[in-house]
């Protein structure tokens, strides 16, 4: 099978998982106890104004006709409209989306940009103190938990040496870049201020760090151990009895045949970050997904959690889809 | 080559200065408040959070405004955008003289039409605010200076009712934003226009919200010319920030960390008598619950001084009857429950249950403290032989189960709308008022009842307390409720601030417009 018909095959089944995802996430939502027009009035709110709150949204009318009417909707692109924030969904996505793919993909950035390299190198010189050290790194990033390194961080970089700002995606004077992609890296280069740049890029790098720290420490493990069993196989004997260099061997042979299991934890990461990690965000005062859903949930904000879930529904599945492509890339035996 | 070098070198200056450069509260002019809990909406015919009413407030006048008192903040209210009123001896009609030359950005006059416009916008949309107002039945502008509110019965706290969010004069002229006949709400609820010292100029949701003073505001001008509210979660990022000087209010430290910023000479700590209560309802519709000497021996069973000095490291006080220390109507005599051991056993021995009995306590995370109060309550309970469960739940969930009942001893929290004791006398008790609205101990008494109901249609205050006195010492020996402590509110901020007055009214919110900085 040609590679774009199974893309676009894929693409297809999206369509009943994402209904499925919204079936799913309705019938949850709605059956925690609980009940939003409350929430919304207040809570010394009287019964009668708690009722006409639940006219106006619509929670009156019987479950199945809500979710058809949630469906309706969608299928004309509107993800709902937020009890919490009184606007549409969307708009909240377009605030807060962006905040947390962009320290997403930092992060990833920088799991590839480390990871990878220190893998390789613990894998070359197998049980050296370099090794040592690398393994010693991803014991420590794996088993720490990110609360605690987040604000060892802060305390450090922010407060005691005064290397770097502290939360937030700007020094707290500083006016926002016009909105355009919503990634501030982006939008201030945009607007050509390098100093707004060069704000982002200093107040990006501890939470960057700090949610890529477990990722990078998996990566230089994974990388480390499926190098150690590709080195050891014949076809590399064979290339050294050849007479290739070790670097070509390395890079070319070993990294390309190792890659496989790298490039599906990297993309599962990049999902897992994707749908907000909500204690970076929480210490780093990051106003992206992982916040803004646990206060929908607080909140029982249903529609909110709904476009929250179908967001990252369908960037799994993206992300998923993108690393499935790939494996064919990686290796020639895989085919669709 | 060397355009690549100058522009990393511009990018290193970049990271370097905005990590090095002054601290931002170090400003005069603009005022950084370190907030825990981003706006939600800024309508106030809809918002029922102080949060959000902490931006709303200073974009609008009232007709009242509470009493500042030297440089404490009064429950009492004095004229604001009106000059005088009058009341009908019935108490059923008052008549507002408004002040003339208030005019909103656009040039629109604040008159008579204006407030006619917004109490009728409340009440016609009727969520969470309109309850505020809800004494009203009819508005009119007899003419351009001058209005006539009726009220559907004689409402003793009306006037204060006035001084709430609720009752902020909107420019008439946000209909041109009506859409499908929402009265404007869409655009309401993310933009302000009113005519107080302040107005909203940017707001970048999760990051932070920005207040301008109007030069040319009608009262005293604000000292400031900028106020910039930052949304900081997490306490120690708070504390991290208000000790470096980058803001120069912190709202949401935990108490835990109050004693190490005390130690910092650039900060202070001061403390104000809160109005918010904490207290455990007893549902007394329950079996077992219903009998008023189990609901006793559960009030003599609690050691109130231990959950003060430990969980609250002695920032509060003992609730002493419902109404508390600071508002009119606390009765100081009134019957204070303390841990007496003996006595709870002897009531529950006299209720039929000297084998003790089996209780649940639910309660939720929506306070760092519970937790701990939670299982004090427990430890001490088992002293008189109540085996007392715990069960923590999501709020969302708690609140679905207060207000249908279906609990039996629940941790909650209260503060006030407006400076009356109604709010806790007629909210509390009155059994119209069961579930969350207010009686949430589910608590029944007609002859309480009659009292508090009696008390609110009068205008007297004298007679008001004398009826909400003989209820309190009814309440206290029914006791459908743990009366535990009235909070204290700390506001650590740099020492460089100045004239901020603590109001117990309004709670989370802050008096920007006299506020200045060193």
């Amino acid at each position: 099978m040609h590679i774009l018909s199974y893309v676009l095959k894929r693409l297809m089944y999206l369509i009943p998982v994402l209904i499925g995802v919204t079936l799913l996430v309705f019938v949850i939502a709605h059956a925690i106890p609980g009940d939003p027009a409350r929430m919304m009035a207040g809570q010394k709110a009287s019964r009668e104004a708690v009722e006409n709150l639940r006219r106006a949204m619509g929670l009156d009318r019987p479950l199945p006709e809500q979710y058809l009417r949630y469906l309706t909707g969608l299928l004309q692109g509107d993800l709902g409209f937020s009890i919490r924030n009184q606007r549409p969904v969307r708009e909240d996505m377009r605030d807060f989306f962006p905040a947390t793919l962009e320290l997403s993909l930092t992060s990833m950035l920088l799991c590839v940009s480390v990871g990878l390299p220190l893998g390789i190198v613990s894998a070359i010189w197998r049980n050296r103190p370099i090794d040592h050290a690398s393994r010693v790194f991803s014991v420590f990033g794996v088993s720490m938990p990110v609360f605690w390194l987040g604000l060892m961080l802060l305390l450090l970089f922010y407060r005691q040496l005064g290397w770097l700002p502290g939360s937030g995606r700007l020094d707290i004077g500083i006016d926002p870049p016009a909105h355009v992609t919503g990634l501030y890296l982006i939008d201030t280069l945009l607007e050509g201020s390098t100093g707004k740049f060069g704000n982002a890029v200093a107040h990006i790098i501890l939470p960057a760090f700090c949610l890529s720290y477990v990722y990078l420490a998996i990566i230089t493990r994974i990388v480390r151990s499926s190098m150690i069993s590709v080195m050891g196989l014949d076809f590399i004997t064979t290339a050294r009895a050849n007479g290739i260099s070790e670097v070509v061997i390395i890079l070319k042979h070993c990294l390309k045949n190792s890659l496989i299991p790298t490039v599906t934890i990297t993309g599962l990461s990049i999902g897992e970050l994707l749908g907000g990690a909500i204690l970076t965000e929480t210490i780093f005062n990051w106003p992206g997904m992982g916040k803004y859903v646990v206060d929908s949930v607080n909140f029982l904000d249903f529609p909110a959690i709904m476009g929250f879930t179908l967001v990252v529904a369908l960037a799994y599945v993206m992300i998923n889809l993108a690393v499935d492509v790939m494996y064919a890339f990686l290796d020639p035996q895989i085919r669709y | 080559m060397k355009r690549k070098a100058l522009w990393m070198l511009t990018l290193a200056c970049g990271i370097w200065l905005s990590a090095a450069g002054s601290p931002w509260g170090a400003d005069k002019d603009t005022l950084v408040v370190g907030v825990s809990s981003d706006i939600h909406l800024l309508d106030p015919a809809v918002s029922s959070d102080n949060y959000d009413w902490r931006q709303i407030y200073p974009s609008y006048d009232r007709l009242v405004k509470y009493k500042v008192a030297g440089d404490e903040g009064s429950t009492e209210v004095e004229p604001m955008a009106a000059e005088s009123w009058t009341v009908s001896p019935d108490g059923m009609v008052w008549t507002f003289k408004i002040r003339k030359g208030i005019t909103f950005d656009d040039g629109t006059p604040l008159d008579a039409t204006a407030v006619k416009f917004s109490f009728e916008r409340v009440l016609k949309i009727g969520k969470g605010p309109a309850d505020n107002i809800g004494a009203i039945q009819s508005v009119d502008a007899v003419d351009g200076s001058t209005v006539k509110i009726s009220l559907k019965s004689a409402f003793g706290p009306f006037l204060q009712t006035l001084a709430t969010d609720a009752a902020s004069i909107v420019n008439p002229n946000i209909m041109k934003h009506e859409k499908n006949g929402d009265l404007a709400q869409a655009w309401m609820a993310q933009n302000t226009d009113g005519s107080g010292p302040f107005k909203i100029v940017e707001w970048s949701r999760g990051e932070r919200c920005v207040l301008a003073a109007k030069p040319n505001y009608w009262g005293p001008k604000p000292k400031l010319q900028k106020v910039i509210i930052r949304f900081m979660r997490e306490s120690s990022d708070q504390r991290m920030a208000l000790e470096s000087g980058d803001i120069d209010i912190a709202e949401g430290i935990l108490i835990d960390q109050i004693p190490a910023i005390e130690k910092n000479p650039n900060v202070v700590v001061p403390r104000y008598p809160s109005q918010l209560v904490e207290y455990v309802y007893l549902n007394c519709q329950k079996p077992k619950l219903n009998n008023k000497l189990v609901r006793q021996a559960l009030n003599y069973a609690v050691d109130y001084q231990g959950i003060i000095t430990h969980v609250l490291r002695g920032n509060g006080v003992q609730m002493r009857g419902p109404i508390p220390k600071g508002m009119w109507g606390h009765k100081p005599d009134v019957l204070q429950y303390q841990k007496d051991v003996a006595k709870a056993k002897d009531l529950l021995k006299q209720a039929g249950f000297e084998k003790g009995l089996d209780l649940t306590l639910i309660y939720s995370e929506r306070r760092a403290s519970w937790e701990q109060i939670a299982t004090i309550l427990q430890s001490n309970l088992a002293e008189i032989g109540v085996n007392l469960k715990l069960e923590l739940m999501a709020n969302p969930t708690l609140r679905d189960k207060v207000d249908r009942g279906d609990f039996e001893l629940c941790l909650g929290a209260w503060s006030p709308d407006y400076a009356d004791p109604s709010m806790f006398m007629n909210f509390w008790f009155d059994s119209k008022n069961f579930g969350l609205p207010g009686n949430r101990s589910h608590y029944k008494n007609d002859q309480v009842d009659e009292l508090i109901r009696k008390s609110l249609a009068l205008a007297d205050v004298k007679q008001r307390v004398e009826l909400y006195h003989q209820a309190q010492d009814v309440i206290m020996q029914d006791a459908p409720y743990i009366f535990l402590y009235q909070t204290q509110t700390i506001v650590p901020m740099r020492k460089a601030v100045k004239g901020y007055v603590y109001n117990p009214m309004l709670e989370s919110m802050y008096n920007f417009e006299s506020i200045s900085k060193e």
